[in-house]
C-alpha cells in the first residue's frame, strides 16, 4: 500500500515537473522568436553542410528573400564573393578558426542590388563538440561605407588643394630663389662699378 | 479569392473528423503561411470557413499548441485553404516546406540533421514526438546510390497531406543534404498500397 502510494507521489511529482519544463520551453521559444524578430541584424542559420536552414525578419528584409526562397540553398548563393566565404566557412570547419567576425563581402539581394555587408560565422556544437551548423550575422554597412566614401573623397579633394598649395609655393620658393640671385649678382655688380669709380677717382 | 464547392468540403470534413488520432501539431504555422501569402484577410477567410465547419469561432493559435489535439483538425484547416484558395499540388507541397522550415521542434532537432544517416536513423523518433498513432520507419538506406526510404505508417487522413510531407521531407534533406535533393512519393495508402513511401534522392 505505502509502495503505491509513494508511486503515486513520484508519479505526480513527476508531471508537475514535466508540466514546468514544457512551460519554461514555451516561455523560451517565444522568448527567441520575439528577440530575433526585434534584433537589427540579420541572423543566419546554416546547417552542418553550410546550406541556409533559418533566417530572421531582418535578414528577409535586407536580402528580399524568404526563408521559403533560400532553404536547402548553399549560403554562397546570396553572396558576390563565393569563393571567400566558402573559404571561411571551410576555415571553421577545420576548426582553424572557432569564429570569424566582421569580413566585408557584398550581399547579393533578390532584386540583383549588391549591397556591402560585414559578416560574422561562429561554429555552432554540440555537447559533445560535434559541428551541427553555424551561426551567422550580417551588418549591412552601406551607410558606414557611403560615410567612407565621402570621407576618402573629402581626403582626396584636400590632398589635391595641399599639393596645388604645394605647388604655388614652389612656385613662389623659385620665384623669390631667382630674385634673391639676381639680387645677389646686382650687388656684386654694383660693388664691383663702385670699386671701378674708386679706381678711377 | 476564388468561389468553392462548400458542401463537398462540409462532407470531407465530415469523414474526417470521425478520424482518430492526436498530434501536438503547430497549426499556428499554417496562420503564418496564410498571412505570409494572402495576408490577413486570408487568414480570417479560412478562419471563417473552419468555424462554420465547427460550429464553434475558430482563430488560429499564436503559438505551439500545449495539449494534443485531433490530427484531423490540422487536416482540415489544409483542406479549406486548398478548396478556398483552389490550391495545387505544388502549394501544399510549399506548405510543408514551410512548416517544416518555422516549426520550433524542428529548429531543436537539428543536431540530428548533420548527416543522411542520422536523419534516416532518426526519422522515428521525430513521428513520435508529434503523432500518438502511425509511425514513420526508415524501411531503406543506401549511402552508394545516394537515396533513402521512408514509410509512414498508420497515417489515413487525406490525401492533401501526401504533397505536404513530400515538402517536409523536402525542406529537412535539402538543407541537411549535399548536394540537390528530390522526394518522390512512391507509395501511397490512397492509392490502394498498405502505406505511404517516400524516396529521397540526394
Amino acid at each position: 500500500m505505502n509502495l503505491l502510494l509513494n508511486g503515486n507521489l513520484m508519479l505526480g511529482s513527476f508531471k508537475r515537473k514535466f508540466k514546468k519544463t514544457k512551460e519554461d520551453l514555451e516561455k523560451l521559444e517565444l522568448y527567441l522568436q520575439d528577440l530575433s524578430a526585434f534584433l537589427p541584424v540579420a541572423l543566419c542559420l546554416l546547417s552542418g553542410v553550410g546550406k541556409i536552414f533559418n533566417i530572421n525578419d531582418r535578414f528577409e528584409k535586407l536580402t528580399g528573400y524568404q526563408l521559403i526562397d533560400l532553404s536547402g540553398s548553399q549560403v554562397e548563393k546570396i553572396f558576390l564573393e563565393k569563393e571567400k566565404i566558402r573559404n571561411l566557412i571551410e576555415k571553421i570547419l577545420n576548426k582553424e578558426e572557432e569564429i570569424i567576425r566582421n569580413e566585408e563581402f557584398f550581399l547579393v539581394s533578390k532584386k540583383g542590388e549588391k549591397i556591402p555587408v560585414a559578416v560574422s560565422i561562429s561554429a555552432r556544437r554540440d555537447k559533445q563538440g560535434n559541428l551541427i551548423g553555424y551561426f551567422m550575422a550580417i551588418n549591412d554597412i552601406t551607410e558606414f561605407k557611403k560615410l567612407q566614401e565621402n570621407l576618402k573623397k573629402k581626403v582626396k579633394e584636400r590632398t589635391k588643394e595641399l599639393e596645388e598649395r604645394v605647388k604655388e609655393l614652389e612656385r613662389f620658393r623659385k620665384l623669390t630663389e631667382g630674385r634673391e640671385l639676381k639680387m645677389m649678382e646686382l650687388k656684386k655688380r654694383i660693388k664691383s662699378l663702385e670699386n671701378k669709380l674708386r679706381e678711377n677717382a | 479569392m476564388e468561389s468553392f464547392d462548400k458542401e463537398q468540403l462540409k462532407k470531407e470534413a465530415k469523414k474526417l473528423l470521425k478520424i482518430k488520432g492526436k498530434t501536438r501539431g503547430e497549426s499556428y504555422l499554417i496562420g503564418l503561411y496564410l498571412k505570409k501569402k494572402y495576408g490577413r484577410r486570408g487568414v480570417k477567410k479560412v478562419e471563417e470557413v473552419v468555424s462554420e465547419i465547427f460550429k464553434k469561432p475558430f482563430s488560429f493559435p499564436k503559438g505551439r499548441p500545449r495539449e494534443w489535439y485531433p490530427e484531423a483538425k490540422d487536416v482540415l484547416i489544409i483542406l479549406t485553404a486548398k478548396y478556398l484558395f483552389n490550391w495545387k499540388e505544388k502549394d501544399l507541397f510549399d506548405l510543408g516546406k514551410f512548416h517544416a522550415l518555422h516549426s520550433f521542434t524542428i529548429k531543436i532537432l537539428i543536431k540530428f540533421f548533420v548527416s543522411e544517416r542520422r536523419i534516416f536513423e532518426n526519422a522515428s523518433d521525430y513521428w513520435d514526438k508529434h503523432f500518438d498513432f502511425g509511425s514513420l520507419e526508415g524501411a531503406e538506406f543506401n549511402e552508394k546510390e545516394r537515396y533513402l526510404v521512408l514509410r509512414i505508417k498508420g497515417y489515413k487522413l487525406h490525401p492533401v497531406m501526401c504533397p505536404f510531407y513530400r515538402g517536409y521531407f523536402y525542406a529537412i534533406c535539402s538543407c541537411a543534404f549535399k548536394g540537390e535533393v528530390s522526394v518522390e512519393e512512391t507509395k501511397c495508402i490512397f492509392k490502394g498500397d498498405p502505406y505511404h513511401e517516400f524516396i529521397i534522392k540526394w
